[in-house]
């Protein structure tokens, strides 16, 4: 149920770090940071493959999973749990970016309940079904994008002004780094992986998936900054705007639509495959998966519909001093881990890995 | 459960869905207004006049163009015009399927001219491609007119804008590329202005007019020049030229030139490119233009008929061309210089090569340097 095929996981590694980066961060950092917001994240989704890196070292070891059979369940528990708290503040803020792509972009005019209801169902659904149907619907997902591409290129019309790119670190790297630091709450999503199984094999699927993740989201950001210059702040969903390569809706009907269901369909296994993990957490507490899950997407939900309602309201949550502990506990478990493992290897312990 | 069978009832439930989607509760289309074209005017009371054309695919008793209907309503707001206007009409207004939206001269030349296309850029319903035009006169009237072509003024000016759009002398703008200059340095702006001229009714088969009621062609030659919110002036296709072959694509159009010996001579644009050199030292733009044409008329009026037989044109008949071309960018430039208006948004070119440095520039102070070449294709 929770076991990745490496194809599966070099799809999973393209699309975690680019998803929620490419919808209304781009606008956000523009506005902190100015031009220079593409180098920024091309640099911060580079760094961030080094957390995947670990990650991935600390899973071919045994993952969470093997530290309750090399120290016991005790500290399997306090080392998961923190997790729950990183990936509940992470859920509210990304749920929130979908929910507002559904009811600003996609609808008119609709209360954001049924939305928020929707959502976490699905949610829901998939993290009981676990990493193995998150893993193959990511796997069908990635089709979208050969379409969006022919669209692009038989239908879209470029308008691209590479001025706007420049002048780099004009007032120096200070508000780069800044910009960064504010909206760090994005970066550093890889946690979820420790907590599945991932077939044995060779990595060059999961490097150049790596490498393909920094070119995308740097190019992506790049094509939005040259096509809307200063404006670019007020582009609330860049991947929406982007994907409809400015053509006119009425001449074949609108042409973001596999955008759309790209777009959908990977945030919310993104978002899912955090429930999933999660659920696996509350697994360590003796708490069954399905009632974990269910209890997870009631308090989130619940959250969602009557404390962070909209945007704005995840803003706040996303730039509070928060996003520290939660940044901070996202980077220190793997490596725990890591020297968990480390000092057992040292004493000649191994954990049965699966095959 | 295999895999087969999961993809037979997946299948079955997709054809099912496409098939009794229908029986689903929501809003049948005929109960929403499709608008197609959106104007803006400003009355004398300083309120809004909204008019919406309308899709109308039942029959009505005073329709414009084919299945259209143009409705309008006033109110302080936007927003509050398409309630009134969606009360009027009894269905849901949608603006998704807007390609036009016409801002009449007086919201034009009024000082909040931006703060009431802020409505139309923050409404994520109608597209950011739409093209907006000015309108010469009332755009309430220009969507209201009985057009020779197209059906509605919607339709015509969707069509004369997707023939015509990447024309020399003719200019069309989007809502996106509307805020993006608002938004620059210097915060020049340009809008295409659509004048019109009568012409005569359609004749039916009879050979008598099927109706004594005036047919209105769009010119859309123009351009109403903006900074910030103010309006600067108005232009004809000599501005419409400068700023096409400065900044915008081209690949269609007529460049009329005189032969050597007096002959009239039409190129057609076939591609052009620039290429631009920023000097901040002695704050110099040079803006290298070339245009590859073909060769299509040679009118000689003098009657000797003496240098119509040929198929290619003389360097000196090419580089007149070129230099009449560059005379008019270099007029038109002089101009905006005079108003203080970046037209040609030299200052990001500067900014983006130099930064900080370029920051405070004046553009009384940046001289233009314009070469254009162009190159005939023999017929």
């Amino acid at each position: 149920m929770n076991y990745l095929t490496k194809t599966q996981l070099a799809i999973i590694v393209f699309f975690v770090p680019l998803v929620f980066k490419m919808a209304m961060l781009p606008s956000l950092l523009y506005e902190a940071c100015g031009p220079d917001s593409y180098i920024g994240i091309a640099m911060i989704t580079a760094v961030e493959f080094l957390q995947m890196g670990l990650v991935l070292f600390v899973v071919s070891k045994g993952g969470m999973e093997g530290i309750a059979a090399l120290y016991g369940k005790n500290l399997q528990r306090l080392l998961a749990a923190p997790l729950i708290f990183v990936m509940i503040i992470k859920s509210l803020v990304f749920i929130t970016e979908i929910q507002t792509y559904v009811c600003d972009y996609l609808f008119y005019n609709i209360s954001p309940f049924p939305i928020i209801c929707a959502i976490m169902v699905v949610i829901f659904y998939l993290a009981l079904k676990g990493a193995k149907t998150i893993g193959r619907i990511f796997e069908l997902s990635i089709w979208f994008i050969p379409l969006i591409v022919l669209f692009g290129i038989l239908f879209g019309k470029a308008r691209l002004q590479p001025e706007y790119l420049g002048p780099l670190f004009a007032d120096g790297p200070g508000e780069l780094f800044g910009g960064l630091n504010k909206y760090i709450m994005y970066t550093f999503d890889f946690s979820p992986l420790l907590f599945f199984k991932i077939e044995k094999g060779k990595n060059a699927r999961i490097v150049i998936a790596s490498v393909l993740a920094v070119i995308a989201v740097c190019s992506c950001y790049m094509i939005l900054i040259a096509s809307y210059g200063r404006a670019t702040f007020l582009v609330n969903d860049a991947f929406a705007r982007l994907a409809s390569f400015n053509t006119v809706v009425s001449e074949i009907g609108s042409l973001d639509w596999p955008s759309a269901m790209l777009w959908l369909t990977t945030s919310i296994c993104n978002v899912a495959l955090k429930f999933a993990a999660m659920a696996e957490i509350l697994k360590y507490f003796n708490v069954k998966k399905a009632f974990g899950a269910g209890s997870l997407c009631v308090v989130v939900g619940g959250l969602l519909i009557f404390l962070f309602r909209g945007f704005k309201e995840a803003l706040r949550l996303t730039v509070h001093p928060i996003r520290f502990i939660v940044i901070g506990i996202e980077i220190a478990v793997p490596i725990i881990l890591l020297i968990l493992y480390a000092a057992k290897n040292r004493k000649g312990v191994t954990v049965e890995t699966p095959a | 459960m295999k895999r087969p069978l999961k993809w037979i009832i997946t299948l079955i439930g997709i054809v099912a869905f496409l098939s009794f989607g229908g029986l689903l509760p929501g809003e049948p289309l005929v109960d929403r207004a499709m608008v197609v074209g959106f104007g803006v005017d400003l009355t004398e009371e300083g309120e809004l006049n909204v008019s919406a054309q309308i899709l109308n695919p039942s029959p009505a008793a005073q329709q414009q163009g084919i299945g259209a209907k143009v409705v309008t309503a006033r109110h302080e707001t936007i927003s509050g015009a398409m309630t009134y206007i969606s009360e009027k009409s009894g269905k849901t207004v949608a603006l998704t399927h807007c390609n036009v939206v016409l801002i009449g001269e007086s919201v034009a030349k009024s000082r909040y001219f931006y703060s009431v296309l802020n409505y139309l850029i923050t409404n994520s319903y109608l597209s950011e491609n739409a093209f907006v035009f000015v309108t010469d006169g009332k755009a309430e009237e220009l969507l209201k007119s009985n057009t020779g072509f197209g059906g509605n003024a919607s339709f015509y000016v969707q069509r004369l804008v997707g023939m015509y759009g990447d024309y020399n002398n003719v200019s069309n703008k989007t809502l996106q590329r509307f805020v993006v200059d608002y938004h620059k340095l210097g915060q020049a702006n340009w809008l295409p202005l659509i004048k019109t001229e009568p012409t005569n009714p359609d004749v039916s088969a009879g050979g008598d007019q099927s109706s004594s009621e005036e047919q209105i062609l769009f010119d859309i030659n123009s351009v109403v020049i903006f900074k910030e919110n103010d309006f600067i002036a108005e232009y004809g296709q000599n501005g419409t030229e400068a700023i096409n072959y400065v900044m915008n694509k081209v690949s269609k159009g007529n460049v009329e030139t005189e032969g050597d010996n007096g002959e009239k001579i039409l190129l057609y644009i076939i591609e052009k490119k620039q290429k631009y050199h920023y000097d901040l030292d002695n704050a110099t733009v040079k803006v290298k233009i070339e245009i590859s044409t073909l060769l299509k008329e040679i009118i000689d009026y003098s009657g000797e008929d003496e240098y119509i037989d040929r198929t290619g044109l003389t360097e000196t008949e090419l580089k007149k061309a070129g230099k009449d071309i560059a005379d008019n960018i270099l007029a038109f430039y002089a101009e905006m210089q005079s108003y203080g208006v970046d037209i040609f948004s030299f200052y990001e070119g500067f900014y983006s090569k130099f930064g900080n440095k370029a920051l405070n520039m004046d553009i009384k102070d940046i001289t233009l340097d314009v070469e254009v070449e162009v190159k005939a294709n023999d017929v």
